[in-house]
């Protein structure tokens, strides 16, 4: 049990040092901080002076150990563009992206699963088709085209929902929430249901591919035989074995939709982590985007650190393998 | 942690009930304007950041010496009065009682402070306060001394908004940024000026909030209560929120929207010829191309080549298709409304695909020649559609041009350096005068002096030199209007930049909504009004 633990943590620790290093050189090249301190309309010398001070007249390698160590010391310095500490600046928005992402997937869930569990036992019906066919469109829609589809419909024509920002926030302790306001929660309606649409139709199809293996299992027909009533069947023995993919597959999605959530910010102005990316991106705001990168990694890293370790307390055949010869990678 | 959350559960119950009865809570005279915009300002530092967003919105809580009247002619602002003492000296008086939002009296030491903080390293406006040394004569006198006779010190004053000493000093914001001791600027959120609003809350990306002083020493026109500055990036949203009526003015209109916008019952359009004039640049030292093949040769340097470009292209294609008809085709550099600009020279001539081909053929070229051009994508309106229209044209006359195109944090370093044979630029004078464009981007590049800063085509003219600096020290008016002039026709007639087009500036607002529309893209709020 500890040496894999051991083993795990020393792999998630490999990636992470990987990808400083990666964030270290991809960003050297992204083009120069200079621009959006000083400006398009600066002298050369003024430009000089600043480099100078800020250490980018340095050979490469002096500044990526002074990067390195700094980062190690979770010290993520200052950001060019907003002049304040990138930790801070990622700390403020990081609340509205977790909101975002966790409405997203539950509204997923939600309407995935009973949509997935309907798909799979009635078929052949017209309402399972059209579903299914729908689900397509959401899988295929670009998540920009989705968003002004919403804002045109919500917004323009209806007047219903705001197009963009947050609404009214309340700040509990560091962390600011708009779940507890009127206005916060119309403003997340749009944003998550972008977000979620994909989501809904990968979770439906899952549960329907999942449900109609099941079903065909010994099990699933000596339990109807043995006459319980199919909502029994259905709920208590087909759905139970198919949720543990749909959850690990959840787990996961949720870094990627903390990660990728920067089209949906854009589109509706959410101030968060997606959005801040984006911007920092604009201005060549080269430690923002750095740490950015790195909170990414950790997020990703640690999801699927969980999700390891869960497998290892749930599935007993991953115990035998360790005894016998280590982890499977 | 309780504590918090029962206030925070407090507060979400009271702004919930609020919200139940808008009519009711709302007061009914309070005027909010909303204004929408593709970019937030990036600070709340007057010094920092030489954007027009940036110094708009900053202008709403500071104030400069000198302003703008509706008229666009200088106007005292927090100087009653200024004089000319002899040719390298101004005298100023100060407006007395006038307070900062946090309590302060204005005096002189806080104009000198301003001005120093305004030379420092990490200010984009250095270069309108280069060398001046600002004195205090006494509590409400301040003397200015210029390095040289300069004629339009006063307008670049409008620029450099007062602070206040002692709460700068207090918060430690001496300078714009400090980034060599990693230090968090103050002034980055928090601002205290003199002016009709002040900074009631700041979200950088997401919304900033101003409230009208009740004891601000002016009065204006403009009847804002409260203003709600709240950038959206994506331009579809912006433009929707408009349309269903969260924002009540947009001050960046993505081109494509503005005849859709006009059909709008509620929308109404304002528009005027913009200070930004669009226009090419070459590589004219080098003796041979560096990104381009003309065996071995530079034939940028001959002026039978760029006027064989400036007949390729057909610039009122370029404005009725990509510009959407929002340009206003020109063959100089120079918008209208500023101090040597002569309309005659606008007219560009006619395209003519033959005597472009025969003019390159007369220099040398008969095959044409191949090279690149180098565009940014995120800076200008429309400006990579532009560049490649333009690829396109000049195919037409035998030259085989590479478009490359980048983002500005890519682009600008490499002109800065110098490095690129053909380059778009965009570019205008800030103080409704021709001079400073002929300095920055005719003159022979001279860093420390301030001369060529943005002539990233390397041009040197040492004739030409003489005469820009003889109409820069000229103190009589009309003579000095008529020599700058007389350089823009020059440098025209030599094409030595091939212009394409000045931008028109759009707004939309409201139809409660008035405001007047300045070509250097300032919203005075001071004007503004709401019914």
């Amino acid at each position: 049990m500890i040496s894999y633990l051991l083993q795990r943590l020393g792999q998630s620790l490999l990636v992470l040092f990987i990808v400083v290093i990666m964030a270290f050189l991809l960003f050297r090249f992204l083009g120069d901080p200079i621009v959006s301190i000083l400006g398009a309309n600066s002298t050369g010398m003024q430009r000089d002076e600043l480099r100078r001070q800020m250490g980018l007249d340095a050979p490469l390698i002096v500044q990526f150990f002074e990067y390195l160590w700094q980062t190690m010391r979770g010290d993520f310095g200052l950001s060019y563009r907003l002049g304040q500490p990138v930790a801070r600046v990622l700390l403020e928005r990081a609340p509205a992206t977790i909101e975002l992402a966790t409405s997203g997937l539950l509204l997923a869930l939600i309407i995935g699963i009973p949509a997935g569990i309907y798909t799979a036992i009635r078929g052949r019906s017209i309402a399972s088709q059209l579903t299914l066919g729908v689900s397509l469109i959401g899988i295929s829609m670009p998540s920009f085209f989705m968003g002004m589809l919403l804002i045109w419909i919500f917004s323009i024509n209806l007047g219903w929902l705001p197009s963009f920002g947050r609404g009214e926030t309340v700040q509990l302790g560091w962390w600011s929430t708009g779940f507890a306001t009127r206005s916060g929660l119309a403003a997340l309606v749009m944003p998550a249901l972008t977000i979620s649409v994909f989501q809904i139709a990968m979770i439906m199809r899952l549960v329907r591919a999942e449900m109609l293996q099941v079903m065909r299992m010994e099990y699933i027909r000596f339990a109807k035989a043995r006459g319980l009533s199919s909502r029994s069947v259905y709920i208590h023995h087909a759905l139970r074995n198919t949720l543990v993919p749909v959850i690990t597959i959840t787990g996961l999605q949720f870094g990627s939709v903390i990660a990728f959530a920067a089209i949906t910010e854009s589109v509706f102005q959410w101030p968060g982590l997606g959005l801040l990316f984006l911007q920092s991106v604009a201005a060549a705001d080269v430690p923002m985007l750095a740490a950015y990168l790195v909170l990414i990694a950790v997020v990703f890293v640690t999801i699927n650190l969980l999700v390891d370790l869960s497998y290892y307390a749930i599935d007993p055949r991953i115990k035998t393998m360790a005894e016998q010869k280590g982890p499977a990678a | 942690m309780t504590n918090v959350y029962l206030r925070g559960l407090a507060g979400a119950i009271l702004s919930t009930g609020l919200l139940a009865l808008p009519i009711m809570a709302a007061p009914a005279m309070a005027k909010t304007l909303r204004i929408g915009a593709q970019a937030d300002a990036g600070t709340m530092d007057p010094q920092a950041q030489n954007i027009q967003t940036t110094i708009t919105l900053l202008s709403m809580i500071y104030e400069p010496l000198i302003t703008r009247d509706k008229t666009l002619a200088k106007a005292p602002m927090l100087a009653e009065s200024w004089t000319q003492v002899d040719p390298n000296t101004w005298r100023f008086k100060l407006r007395p009682n006038v307070k900062f939002h946090d309590g302060g009296s204005l005096t002189a030491e806080d104009v000198v402070f301003t001005i120093k903080r305004a030379q420092s390293a990490t200010s984009q406006f250095t270069a309108y306060v280069a060398g001046l040394q600002p004195k205090a004569i006494d509590d409400l006198t301040v003397e200015i001394v210029t390095p040289k006779p300069d004629p339009l010190l006063i307008d670049k004053l409008i620029y450099i908004p007062i602070m206040d000493k002692e709460w700068s000093e207090k918060n430690n914001a001496l300078t714009p940024q400090n980034l060599k001791e990693k230090q968090e600027s103050f002034t980055a959120l928090n601002a205290n000026g003199t002016g009709p609003y002040k900074l009631t809350s700041r979200q950088p990306d997401s919304k900033t909030v101003l409230n009208r002083v009740p004891a601000y020493w002016g009065k204006m026109d403009g009847d804002i209560d409260q203003v709600d500055f709240t950038p959206v990036a994506s331009d579809p949203t912006r433009v929707a929120a408009l349309l269903s009526g969260e924002l009540d003015l947009v001050i960046d209109l993505p081109s494509q929207d503005v005849a859709r916008l006009a059909q709008s019952p509620d929308i109404k359009i304002e528009k005027i010829d913009e200070f930004r004039t669009i226009f090419f640049g070459f590589d004219l030292k080098n003796d041979t191309l560096k990104y381009g093949d003309a065996g071995g040769k530079n034939p940028f340097k001959d002026v039978r080549v760029r006027q064989a470009i400036n007949l390729g292209l057909d610039r009122d294609a370029v404005v009725r298709t990509v510009m959407r008809g929002l340009a206003s085709p020109t063959a100089q550099i120079l918008a209208p409304n500023n101090v040597g600009y002569d309309a005659a020279l606008d007219k560009g001539p006619a395209r003519n695909v033959e005597a472009a081909k025969k003019l390159l053929a007369d220099a040398g070229y008969p095959q044409g020649f191949s090279f690149t051009l180098d565009c940014p994508n995120d800076r200008y309106v429309n400006d990579e559609q532009v560049c490649k229209t333009l690829v396109t044209m000049l195919s037409q006359i035998g030259l085989k041009v590479t478009l490359n195109s980048m983002p500005r944090a890519k682009f600008f370093p490499k002109v800065w350096d110098r490095d690129t044979s053909m380059y778009m630029m965009g570019f205008n004078s800030p103080f409704f005068d021709g001079m400073y464009a002929l300095e920055t981007t005719v003159m022979t590049r001279n860093d420390a002096k301030g001369e060529g800063i943005y002539n990233y085509a390397n041009y040197s003219n040492p004739q030409l030199d003489t005469e820009i600096a003889a109409a820069r020290d000229e103190l009589d008016t009309a003579k000095r209007t008529k020599m700058i002039a007389a350089l823009y026709k020059k440098i025209t007639d030599d094409a030595l930049y091939v212009s394409l087009y000045n931008q028109v500036l759009v707004y939309a607002m409201r139809k409660n909504v008035s405001t007047p529309i300045r070509p250097d893209n300032w919203l005075d709020i001071r004007w503004v009004t709401m019914n």
